[in-house]
């Protein structure tokens, strides 16, 4: 995506290019005249340095537009993500969709199906083998708070136990101050230096506001952070339509804009050039139960918008898809697992974040997760299209094969079934109904706990000897630092 | 196993044709006769394949693939066979679609699994007339007929071919087997058919029990 251009691929396009500039403009007036709040003195200093207007006692920053519209041309297009081993994996940008897990739940659904209880270790290196073992998802997430786990360590220990399990990429988050300098430290261990980690980015890292128009300290400090240890961020502004934004879906998409380019201008004022990924989790204020779903049809709609603004502005883009605001894995977990995923990535947004995740992001089941792969292939294979040349026209065979006759047993259809077609695994039923009786009427959630048994003697992607040691020294560093102890992982 | 023996049945688990053949010349220039090359290297294939198969780890346009090239081979492998050998069939079928029906996609299915398996095959194609698979039994001494109907406005023809047999006092005779979408093994029964099969795959593993009983 280049600066300041319209997308003229196929896409799901629900803004017109006069309404984008509509919010666009807006966005910058509420910036540069009712501005945003950081909870952060450093914040402060280096924004009133850039040029901002700061109320230092008001802790608000007013941003001139030359700055904001400066910082969205420093920020790259895209980006390459790298493997644990250092190996290019894959680019982030452009329409590419990439899928990864929940992140953030502290319960997990129980393999009955209906009972939850506290998230533990065990469930973190169940989720990491499934994360290594299922090709659907593309990165890996720091899914589920190990209850079992001083929380002084935040979320590092969680990185700890992915590097230690999967090469794939990590997204992540910091739920402390020490969390980003925590985390470079854990991968320089495994990278060797400094620079290797900020060459070779491996990990993005999730910052949210407060919304309205507000970061706390926390979220400055992290802002700040990734920005100076060189880690990709992903902003995840959080438009609640009548309680946390504007009921109005414009009005929202307004603030979720002013949200996002604020910690931008922040990110690449400390280091121009810095990774940044246009996301959100744009939730809705149910005016019944007053709980947030993330998976109503309007958050979804929400994001679709924002997207269009990502894009607009040539920057990769991420939203939360492919989870559930059920609270087990039922008619509405399906639903809105599959639509979101769809929408978004008809949309082109580039990080979809939630397989796996149920009750509002608070629950997390493995055997959605291993569901969910299959919506995600599923997803991966629409995005694709169709691919049309002579050779898939098929021109020649089809006056071959002639009237009445039998593609099944073509050359044509045994070099290009399995191109196209995303062949579905055993949780997806397609039986015949005298079939799927003799099998024993099997049931989703069943046949996804079977793949659950399977993915259990998986045995994931270890670290060498070497570098699990130096992981294991750095953890027991930064437990110490932290003043509790911390198991270490084979 | 000698290793060429490996590479061939590999080929033709891959459904390689001209890769096969080639390797097959050479394994007979070598002095492998052919009845090991289709004992130990052809019949292991499709056997390995159908163990795949029912693992849900291949699928039907790479069994075909491979039924093809075995066909093929076989073919190849004929005239130097010593008579009487492993060529010999386990039985004959006469398979068709029934009149009034121009579905041929699982009748064809049918067919390519019974002949990988081991019988003869006699496909009468599709809108079979009743009488011309009363002929063909007879003709070809067919032990089994396999009727396939796709509709429900079809499926009745099923049973006009079995009343014909009895008609024709040769009902004991042969067996019958059928299938296709609509048809269910409640329906084989009220028809009288000798059994039904859910899909290729069971339609072999019918017809060899039909040949042992």
């Amino acid at each position: 995506m280049s600066k300041f251009s319209f997308n003229s691929m196929p896409q799901l396009q629900i803004l017109t290019s006069g309404d984008i500039m509509y919010i666009h403009e807006n966005a910058l007036d509420i910036l540069e005249n009712t501005g945003v709040f950081f909870d952060s003195e450093e914040a402060l200093k280096i924004l009133a340095e850039a040029g901002c207007r700061v109320d230092q006692e008001a802790k608000t920053v007013k941003f001139p537009r030359s700055l904001v519209l400066k910082s969205i041309e420093a920020a790259p297009e895209k980006f390459s993500l790298f493997d644990r081993e250092g190996e290019f994996y894959t680019e982030i940008g452009g329409n590419a969709v990439n899928f990864d897990p929940c992140s953030t739940p502290s319960n997990i659904l129980t393999d009955d199906g209906e009972t939850v209880r506290k998230s533990t270790i065990e469930d973190m290196k169940l989720i990491t083998k499934a994360v290594d073992y299922l090709s659907q998802f593309d990165l890996a997430s720091t899914s589920v708070v190990c209850s079992d786990i001083p929380l002084e360590m935040g979320d590092t220990y969680i990185y700890y136990l992915l590097m230690k399990g999967t090469k794939k990429p990590i997204i992540g988050g910091a739920i402390d101050v020490p969390g980003i300098r925590r985390t470079f430290e854990l991968i320089k261990a495994i990278r060797g230096s400094e620079e290797a980690v900020r060459e070779k980015p491996y990990t993005i890292f999730d910052i949210c506001p407060a919304p309205p128009l507000k970061w706390s300290e926390i979220s400055s400090a992290n802002i700040i952070d990734c920005a100076r240890f060189g880690f990709p961020i992903e902003s995840i502004s959080l438009p609640m339509p009548g309680a946390g934004s504007p009921v109005t879906l414009a009005g929202s998409l307004v603030q979720h804009t002013a949200e996002t380019l604020s910690c931008l201008t922040l990110a690449q004022t400390v280091r121009p050039g810095l990774p940044f990924v246009y996301g959100g989790a744009p939730v809705l204020f149910d005016m019944k139960t007053t709980t947030i779903p993330m998976s109503a049809i309007e958050a979804n709609i929400i994001t679709c918008g924002y997207a269009l603004m990502g894009k607009y502005y040539g920057l990769p883009t991420h939203s939360y898809g492919v989870l559930s605001d059920s609270k087990v894995s039922d008619y509405q977990a399906g639903y809105e697992s599959g639509m979101s995923g769809l929408l978004l990535a008809q949309a082109g947004v580039n990080v979809i974040s939630g397989g796996g995740g149920l009750d509002f992001v608070a629950e997390f089941s493995v055997e959605k997760m291993v569901m969910d792969a299959e919506v995600i292939g599923m997803i991966k294979r629409f995005v694709r299209g169709i691919d049309v040349n002579e050779e898939t026209l098929a021109q020649d065979l089809i006056h071959q094969v002639g009237p009445g006759g039998d593609f099944l047993q073509t050359k044509h259809t045994r070099k290009w079934f399995k191109k196209e077609q995303y062949l579905v695994g055993p949780v997806v039923d397609r039986k015949d109904r005298a079939t799927w009786e003799v099998c024993g009427k099997v049931n989703i959630f069943d046949r996804a706990r079977q793949q659950v048994e399977i993915i259990k003697q998986h045995p994931g992607s270890p670290l060498d000897l070497e570098r699990s040691n130096k992981l294991d020294q750095a953890i027991l560093a930064i437990a110490k630092e932290s003043g509790v102890e911390v198991p270490l992982q084979e | 196993m000698s290793d060429l023996l490996k590479s061939i049945k590999g080929r033709v688990m891959a459904g390689e044709e001209e890769e096969t053949l080639d390797l097959v010349s050479s394994a007979l220039d070598q002095g492998l006769t052919a009845s090991v090359i289709l004992q130990e290297a052809l019949t292991p294939a499709m056997m390995e394949l159908g163990v795949l198969w029912n693992r849900g780890e291949v699928y039907i346009p790479e069994i075909m693939g491979a039924a093809d090239v075995f066909q093929k081979t076989a073919g190849y492998l004929e005239p130097y066979l010593e008579t009487g050998g492993a060529a010999k069939k386990i039985g004959t079928v006469v398979l068709g679609t029934v009149e009034g029906d121009l579905h041929n996609l699982g009748k064809n299915l049918v067919a390519v699994i019974l002949r990988t398996g081991g019988f003869n095959v006699i496909d009468l194609g599709v809108n079979v007339p009743t009488k011309d698979f009363i002929g063909a039994a007879k003709d070809h001494h067919a032990q089994i007929i396999g009727l396939s109907a796709l509709l429900t406005t079809t499926m009745k023809e099923q049973k006009n071919v079995i009343d014909a047999l009895l008609e024709e006092g040769i009902r004991s005779q042969v067996k019958v087997l059928v299938g296709g979408a609509p048809i269910s093994a409640e329906w084989a029964k009220d028809i009288g058919a000798d059994g039904y099969g859910r899909n290729a795959g069971e339609a072999l593993e019918l017809a060899k029990r039909m040949i042992n009983d």
